[in-house]
């Protein structure tokens, strides 16, 4: 615990002097204090309401993506050939960044803030029925057969073997959607503009305002930490739950 | 590379291979100290098979452990054919190659195939060369696993993958073996098979063998000797010497002196446990 | 993040791979873009709306002169950022799973450089450096490092006890342990960090192409799209998945190539 606050101290610290020791452009690395002190200055003008937004179009686009990656992972545990079939088409969209679909979008929706959650979804539930899929069919055939000569019936197979042996590659895969639909989020924001926090941070950029450029990034990155923690602590609290 | 059978009466009389005195052995958490061994007192004599018995947790792991150098003694002193081990000495690779170390699961790294796996002491050794390599294949052929040697551990069963852990154990012809539980993840069957092949194996080679288990008939079947071990802290409470003749055999664990044995080392580690119970 | 990202399961007892399980995706694929010709021909969809798969097919070859360059950009710098990440990602994963203390002040800062979508910085780099290709690789090694490296290290640093035990019992050196213990036992979360490292340097790539610059398949498709000339707009769309496509399958071609064990 001690170690990594050490060293964020340490980082900080050495950041304030280079940039006075070095005379380091504020365009290039502004100082820490000024970041902070501007950032909350600006805060509930600019940043809050473009916050909002994003926060929306993510969670939004991660519930759904949720949904439908579960949905399809689990039509796909019933059938072999689905899952043969679907799989590799899954995998091409996972590959495919779909930020590529924006400027499609844009054409057919103008800037209508569906297209956002639109191509979140696209991106993040590729990965998590992939992983979902994996989570489900990773249990041993022997041990299937182990409750099965037990008398046990499918629903009870389900819930207590292959449930929870599936957890953890879900949770993997819950984990990963996280990183996914924000990345998604963000890089619409930058192409598409207008509105959201990646179009704030891309402003800021341009007009040479680093200090907030580097608050709102900074702001992004512990939204994306506090969500995937919020994920983690879901996982080990189901984990206990169920032991 | 013929196999001499040794003649164990003429090691009687020789020096103990193995002592252990006033061996302690605590372990530091945040909140307390545990004492995992107390003030443990052995010796084993070159040759001899002896087994130490007792309930989980009693630190026969952490004996044996402590034997090898995996873990360092907090306090007394081991003495392996007259070098001296305290919680301070440096254990060299020359005191290792003299022991091999049997797990409680076959613990093979799924990466290698079988015979890469039971060779790789002897890669950790820098041992090469074909009388080497001969002596894999030959150790195969003794288990009966020269078929598999190309195999990956996935795609073999639990009885020979622990055979590979035995055999691996001794591929740099170490004068010692510890065993730890090595068949008390196997079923009846497989257990009593490889219970013979290891008699065998014995008589074959003469190692001195220092062998774990919870399983009182196994340890009588197998012993000259047997160490009684207590729990909470782990001690040593009795030691029993196992009278039956050698050529031991399964017809033997029918008899009334095989049976006695049992019910007495049985009591001895029940009286214990009722005394202990928290 | 530590497990796989595709279904690369097995079991017990070793299967056959069946005729079916390559058969069946491609005429899924064959019968979805069979269904997309069929619709955008009996809906009489314009062309500038969404292009049949055949005319976007076609583009492909017929446009391949004028859009070469700009495949060309964008695939070299998504590779070029890959090989850097993975590099560097695994070698300083190696030697942070070997100096204790490093690795528990450092690993809260690699899981926070996970969770981060490193494009956020795309500006504040064109800020820097303009628009050229150094800026398309720096993206993409900036987004496809840490995840190659956080997996790398939880691989390198979750080894089972008693697998380190038997190194242990055979008092085998650092590099011993590393070569044939903690290296191997590593390598399948390496490979799955590799996968989504290629996956992040597509989407980074791509991404800092379509926000500004003039160089690239994403810069073409912001292009296109505006000039409503979908067929082109689609080719290119089809051109990134193909490298897309490319890097994922050098990873698992590579990782059956080194994992010869089943997990």
């Amino acid at each position: 615990m001690a170690a990594p606050l050490a060293l964020f101290v340490i980082i900080i610290a050495v950041w304030e002097i280079c940039v006075s020791a070095f005379h380091i452009s504020r365009t290039i690395l502004p100082r820490p204090e000024v970041i902070v002190r501007q950032f909350v200055q600006n805060f509930a003008r600019d940043i809050w309401p473009q916050m909002q937004f994003s926060l929306w179009v993510i969670l939004t686009g991660y519930v759904v993506s949720v949904v439908i990656g579960i949905l399809i992972a689990a039509v796909c545990s019933q059938f072999k050939l689905v899952t043969q079939s679907v799989s590799p088409l899954i995998i091409l969209f996972l590959v495919t960044p779909m930020n590529t679909l924006v400027p499609i979008f844009m054409l057919w929706m103008g800037f209508n803030p569906m297209e956002r959650i639109l191509i979140v979804i696209l991106q993040t539930t590729p990965i998590i029925a992939l992983n979902t899929i994996s989570g489900f069919s990773k249990v041993e055939n022997s041990k299937i057969e182990l409750m099965r000569s037990m008398g046990a019936t499918r629903v009870q197979t389900f819930c207590k073997l292959i449930f929870p042996n599936a957890l953890p590659q879900v949770f993997t895969g819950l984990k990963l959607g996280c990183i996914f639909s924000i990345i998604a989020a963000m890089g619409a924001d930058l192409e598409i503009g207008k509105s959201g926090l990646g179009y704030r941070i891309s402003e800021y950029s341009s007009l040479t305002m680093t200090e907030m450029a580097y608050g709102t990034i900074i702001l992004v990155a512990l939204m994306g930490n506090i969500m995937f923690e919020i994920v983690a602590k879901v996982e080990r609290k189901l984990i206990v739950w169920l032991k | 590379m013929a196999e001499v059978k040794m003649d164990r009466s003429a090691k009687a009389g020789r020096l103990p291979k193995i002592i252990l005195s006033g061996i302690s052995k605590r372990f530091q958490s945040r909140r307390q100290t545990i004492t995992a061994v107390e003030d443990v007192n052995m010796s084993v004599n070159t040759g001899e098979f002896v087994s130490i018995v007792g309930p989980s947790g009693c630190g026969k792991s952490t004996i044996i452990r402590m034997i090898d150098g995996i873990i360092r003694p907090s306090s007394g002193k081991i003495t392996i054919g007259g070098n001296e081990i305290d919680s301070q000495t440096k254990i060299t690779q020359e005191i290792v190659g003299k022991i091999g170390f049997t797990f409680q699961l076959p613990n093979l790294y799924p990466w290698m195939t079988i015979r890469e796996n039971v060779a790789l002491p002897l890669k950790i050794f820098g041992l090469r060369g074909s009388d080497w390599e001969d002596y894999v294949t030959y150790l195969l052929q003794t288990v009966k696993l020269e078929q598999y040697a190309d195999k990956y551990p996935t795609e073999i069963s639990g009885g020979m993958l622990q055979r590979a852990g035995v055999i691996r154990a001794m591929v740099y012809r170490p004068e010692i073996l510890l065993m730890d539980e090595p068949f008390g993840a196997l079923d009846e069957m497989t257990r009593e098979e490889l219970n013979l092949e290891l008699l065998d194996i014995w008589a074959d080679t003469g190692l001195t063998i220092i062998f774990i288990t919870h399983n009182v008939q196994e340890a009588v079947l197998l012993s000259d000797r047997i160490y009684v071990m207590s729990t909470n802290p782990g001690k040593i409470i009795s030691e029993v010497q196992i009278g039956l003749p050698r050529e031991r055999t399964l017809e033997m664990t029918n008899e009334d002196q095989f049976i006695a044995y049992c019910d007495t080392i049985t009591r001895k580690i029940g009286t214990v446990n009722l005394d202990k119970i928290k | 993040m530590t497990a796989a990202v595709t279904s690369q399961k097995q079991e017990i007892a070793p299967k056959k791979k069946s005729h079916s399980s390559v058969i069946a995706p491609l005429v899924t694929i064959l019968a979805i873009l069979l269904i997309w010709q069929f619709l955008v021909i009996a809906f009489h969809i314009p062309a500038w709306k969404i292009p049949t798969p055949g005319a976007a097919i076609q583009a492909m070859f017929t446009n391949f002169g004028e859009l070469a360059p700009y495949i060309l950009s964008t695939y070299l710098d998504i590779l070029a950022g890959f090989l850097i990440a993975v590099v560097f990602g695994i070698v300083l994963a190696c030697l942070i799973s070997n100096f204790n203390l490093l690795g528990i002040a450092l690993t809260p800062y690699i899981n926070l450089l996970c969770t981060t979508p490193l494009i956020t910085l795309v500006p504040l780099l064109m800020l820097w450096l303009g628009f050229g290709n150094g800026v398309k690789i720096l993206a993409v090694v900036v987004q496809a490092f840490p995840i190659v490296n956080m997996n790398s290290l939880t691989g390198f640093n979750n080894v089972e006890m008693m697998k380190l035990e038997l190194m242990q019992s055979l008092r085998a050196s650092r590099i011993q342990t590393f070569r044939y213990c903690v290296l191997p036992n590593a390598l399948p979360s390496v490979f799955t960090g590799m996968k989504l490292s290629g996956i992040l340097a597509t989407i980074a790539c791509v991404t800092t192409e379509m926000s500004g610059g003039n160089n690239g398949l994403g810069y073409e498709i912001v292009q296109f799209t505006q000039y409503m000339k979908m067929d082109e707009a689609f080719a290119c769309i089809f051109y990134v998945a193909v490298i897309g496509i490319l890097l994922y399958s050098f990873s698992s071609l590579l990782e059956s190539r080194v994992i010869k064990w089943k997990i």
